[in-house]
């Protein structure tokens, strides 16, 4: 057991490393310090206090940079090994399928903590220096939120990109990802329009595509003022909804890892 | 991963192409909600001005959904996406009865809200069971049924700045920022308003703002002596009564003639113009009457009485008999 949790650690250190030492994190990191510094020195009619804007924007990009990233690093770590050969003497050592699968996403994961603890570093600093409050209850529940959805576009590229090109595969999960919103307004707005067939199919989309808006916190941590953190029942179901697509992602892939021929 | 030049080079490109679609021609494309439908046609040429146009004129769109949803705490209302209030005079009358008391819940809000459904919908007539009680935890929302709230508008004020940078024809974004604006700052608001003219000379709906904008100073400026305004007070009174005429005339001359305000082709200028066209006239004639001269007031209201349809408080300025009522 030790040992396991030792090659898991050993994987995603090297993931994590890679991510470092190849810079994507930095360049994410600073073309969105980019913007969200703009945001943070433009004069609006020079009024005092006005945060909102400046969190909006910030938690926008911190949440779109991190998942894009994550999205590119985990969708590429299967096929990478395959084709580079790397993995053949990765799996001769004593390291079954499912530690490396692991590994790999705990270091997938160890990336996007990394990538989010620079951009809060960021997003606090605009804060102070614009002097807004910053709703730390709501602000803990939207980090842990990210770093849940965050958990399912791992998996989720995992599973793609052992059945698709990586190409296709990176795409298809980007989409879901930035579009998710639009298509979870789509699809509640299109149910009513439909027919009962067309409404079964779009009620077992709705149940099997995840709906990465739900982890999306970031409206009512703008808001903060209007509202309360939410409540530890909500998190839980989050947790359980995120739990289950990851398991299933992640199960998916490690069964068509397990098939694939060395 | 390596980063070759031409990626590195993409990269330069993209961070700067704000840059370069903030130098397009602004009267190539005119297009979005904000325009109506013969000025987009008479506007609009070229595929790439077109795609280019949409796409800021959309920004700005949805820009102005944003100031919606600021407005009520994050929350999305089906209602508040309509057309139905989007005369400027319409629009900041209704708000400043809703900011009479901010931050608390309005009976009459409820009333006027109760068709107001929102976007996320509420569990009775919501497909997804668990997946829409979650969605409704963390999203902003509440139950359509009760009362809402509005904030006090100050956080608006970067969307309306950002809307106007995205497109500066964006004509109600001047318009309605003016008004929020001036909330916080008269003169702030009276060089954001003054910028929507250099660039919207023809935008009756911002000289009409510049027109408020100049009354609310000019009352600041009288205090107590508002029938009896000293000298600096009374040249911003007329300054005012300027931009109402400047509002009034050019409402008059885009103004189809012998409108029929019932018909479905004159819908847009109805919801957009209209009323703001005649709250242009109101206020050009009543300055008149209380700091010029009645005879010419009475007029003036005649005049754009005549040539706006018989409005009822024109009417009375003019000391004539109202029309029945429909």
């Amino acid at each position: 057991m030790t040992q396991t949790l030792r090659n898991i650690g050993l994987i995603a250190k090297s993931i994590l490393l890679e991510a470092i030492r190849r810079k994507e994190v930095y360049v994410v990191v600073f073309v969105a310090c980019l913007i969200i510094g703009t945001v943070m020195t433009m004069d609006f009619f020079q009024i005092q206090g006005i945060t909102k804007f400046y969190r909006e924007v910030a938690l926008k990009v911190m949440s779109l940079s991190t998942g894009l990233m994550v999205v590119l690093l985990s969708a590429r770590q299967l096929p990478r090994e395959f084709k580079n050969r790397t993995i053949y003497p990765l799996l001769a050592k004593p390291i079954s399928r499912n530690t490396f699968l692991l590994g790999k996403l705990v270091g997938a994961m160890a990336a996007a903590a990394f990538c989010f603890a620079l951009f809060m570093a960021v997003y606090l600093t605009g804060s102070w220096y614009l002097g807004g409050d910053v709703p730390w209850a709501l602000f803990f529940q939207y980090v842990y939120l990210q770093m849940l959805m965050m958990a399912v576009l791992s998996t989720l590229s995992f599973l793609l990109s052992m059945t698709l090109t990586l190409s296709a595969a990176t795409t298809i999960v980007v989409l879901l990802f930035i579009l998710s919103a639009t298509i979870t307004s789509a699809t509640t707005f299109v149910y009513y329009t439909l027919d009962q067939l067309g409404q079964w199919v779009i009620a077992f989309l709705t149940y099997l595509i995840p709906q990465f808006t739900l982890f999306d916190l970031s409206a009512k941590a703008v808001h903060a003022q209007q509202w309360e953190p939410l409540s530890l029942k909500v998190m839980m179901a989050l947790t359980l909804y995120a739990g289950i697509y990851c398991l299933v992602f992640f199960v998916g892939s490690a069964l068509l890892f397990k098939k694939k021929a060395l | 991963m390596k980063f070759s030049p031409l990626i590195i080079a993409l990269s330069i490109i993209f961070l700067i192409s704000p840059i370069f679609s903030r130098s397009l021609d602004p009267h190539a494309y005119e297009g979005g909600r904000s325009r109506d439908a013969h000025q987009r046609d008479l506007r609009n040429s070229g595929a790439i001005a077109r795609m280019l146009g949409e796409f800021r004129t959309s920004m700005s769109d949805i820009m102005f959904l944003k100031t919606e949803r600021y407005l009520h705490g994050g929350i999305g209302f089906v209602d508040h996406s309509s057309f139905k209030n989007a005369s400027v005079s319409k629009s900041t009358r209704n708000m400043a009865s809703h900011q009479l008391e901010v931050g608390q819940s309005l009976e009459s809000d409820l009333k006027e809200a109760d068709q107001a459904d929102t976007l996320i919908k509420a569990g009775d007539g919501d497909f997804r069971g668990p997946i829409g009680w979650i969605h409704r935890n963390v999203h902003p929302w509440q139950d359509p049924s009760k009362p809402h709230t509005h904030t006090d508008g100050t956080e608006l004020l970067p969307w309306f700045k950002v809307m106007t940078l995205s497109d500066p024809h964006y004509v109600r974004a001047y318009a309605l920022g003016g008004w929020w604006l001036k909330r916080e700052s008269l003169e702030e608001a009276l060089k954001f308003v003054e910028e929507g003219i250099d660039k919207n000379p023809e935008a009756f709906q911002i000289h009409y703002m510049r027109g408020n904008i100049l009354f609310d100073m000019a009352k600041k400026e009288a205090g107590d002596s508002l029938y009896d305004p000293p000298k600096k007070a009374l040249d911003l009174f007329l300054k005012a009564q300027d931009s109402f005429q400047t509002a009034a005339d050019l409402a008059v001359d885009q103004r189809p003639k012998n409108l029929d305000l019932e018909s479905v082709s004159a819908a847009e200028w109805t919801f957009y113009k209209e009323g703001d066209a005649l709250a242009s006239a109101r206020m050009l004639t009543l300055i008149e009457k209380y700091y010029g001269s009645e005879p010419k007031a009475v007029s003036m209201a005649k005049k754009y009485a005549a040539e706006l349809g018989n409005d009822p408080i024109l009417l009375r300025i003019a000391g004539e008999p109202e029309p029945a009522q429909k």
